[in-house]
């Protein structure tokens, strides 16, 4: 009666099969998440550049058509509304795409002296005056913010765009 | 006895029943994660032609209206740019190929349908004055209706161009 001692499974092979499968579940399963995440994310981003490209042409667009920049207070936010034509108003969007918040902020430009050694040369220093700079009225630094939440964590894009007067001819 | 013996050395009904149910369930398992794992890689694909298509033409139209030398909107989907070389591009959309077409040539590819093509001219001052135009732009996969995207894209000319 020696037929009955290889009947059934070895537990050695029943934990070499189980060790296989969860081998192959655990990195099947996290990686599948991972290809959906990465998808969501990049889908993310190209939305999040075009609100930025958005932002950043708008502000071109009014800065490169006024003359009177004094509109638009420096170190203030703005945001892009449209009725008919551009305009930027003051305050920041929030919920764009019920994602996003952009903003647009106007900063002056500090450029070194024209008796330096460096005359009109930028200068990119948090304190103009102490460094013996000049705010160049002529001169803005546009720079727009999206930032979003992603999973937790909140991603940022920023673009920055210098305009200023001689180039424009305004 | 020597009957019983040479029985028992196949499987009863029973073992074999339990067997194939449990084939059966492992089958059925391995086939719907195929089909999952099959099925989300052909819609990532097709997300995906609809972001290159989407790349594609914020690119194309960032690059002509910025340093265009003069911009035309002959209809309200109808684009024409004399561009920084005195060339000229007309773009429209072709609404039997469902493609966007520059000087009569595709732009688009044939994977994707482009349904909506509407320019909005949001400038501050009368013509010739710089011009900063709104694009909107609705398109959806060619065979999957269900993978779309609508996208807004805002480009103003620049000076000097």
């Amino acid at each position: 009666m020696r037929i009955f001692t290889r009947r059934g499974f070895l537990i050695l092979e029943a934990i070499i099969a189980i060790g296989i499968l969860s081998v192959i579940l655990v990195t099947v399963l996290p990686s599948l998440s991972f290809f959906v995440k990465r998808a969501r994310r990049s889908q993310n981003e190209t939305q999040a550049t075009l609100l930025l490209q958005e932002g950043m042409e708008v502000a071109y667009h009014v800065f490169s058509t006024t003359s009177n920049w004094d509109l638009y207070a420096i170190d203030t936010s703005y945001r892009p509304v449209h009725n008919g034509m551009w305009e930027l108003v003051a305050g920041v969007d929030t919920d764009l795409e019920t994602l996003y918040t952009r903003k647009i902020e106007i900063k002056a430009v500090c450029r070194h002296p024209a008796t330096s050694a460096q005359p009109g040369e930028i200068l990119d220093v948090p304190d103009c005056s102490a460094a013996h700079g000049l705010f160049d009225p002529t001169s803005r630094s546009l720079i727009t913010t999206v930032s979003w939440d992603e999973g937790g964590t909140v991603q940022t894009l920023t673009a920055k765009l210098l305009v200023t007067k001689q180039l424009l001819s305004l | 006895m020597k009957r019983d013996m040479k029985l028992r050395t196949g499987f009863t009904l029973m073992e074999l029943l339990i067997g194939m149910t449990l084939i059966s369930f492992i089958f059925l398992g391995v086939i719907t994660a195929t089909a999952v794992l099959l099925n989300s890689n052909a819609r990532v694909k097709q997300i995906d032609h609809l972001e290159q298509a989407k790349n594609d033409l914020q690119l194309e139209f960032s690059n002509s209206i910025r340093w265009a030398k003069a911009i035309t909107i002959v209809s309200p989907s109808e684009l024409t740019i004399t561009n920084s070389d005195s060339s000229t591009s007309a773009y429209q959309l072709d609404v039997s190929t469902k493609r966007i077409v520059k000087n009569g040539v595709p732009i688009t590819s044939d994977t994707v349908d482009i349904m909506n093509f509407e320019i909005n001219d949001y400038s501050r001052l009368p013509a010739p004055a710089l011009r900063s135009l709104q694009l909107f732009i609705e398109m959806q996969h060619h065979d999957f209706s269900a993978v779309r995207q609508t996208f807004r894209l805002v480009v103003s000319q620049r000076v000097g161009s």
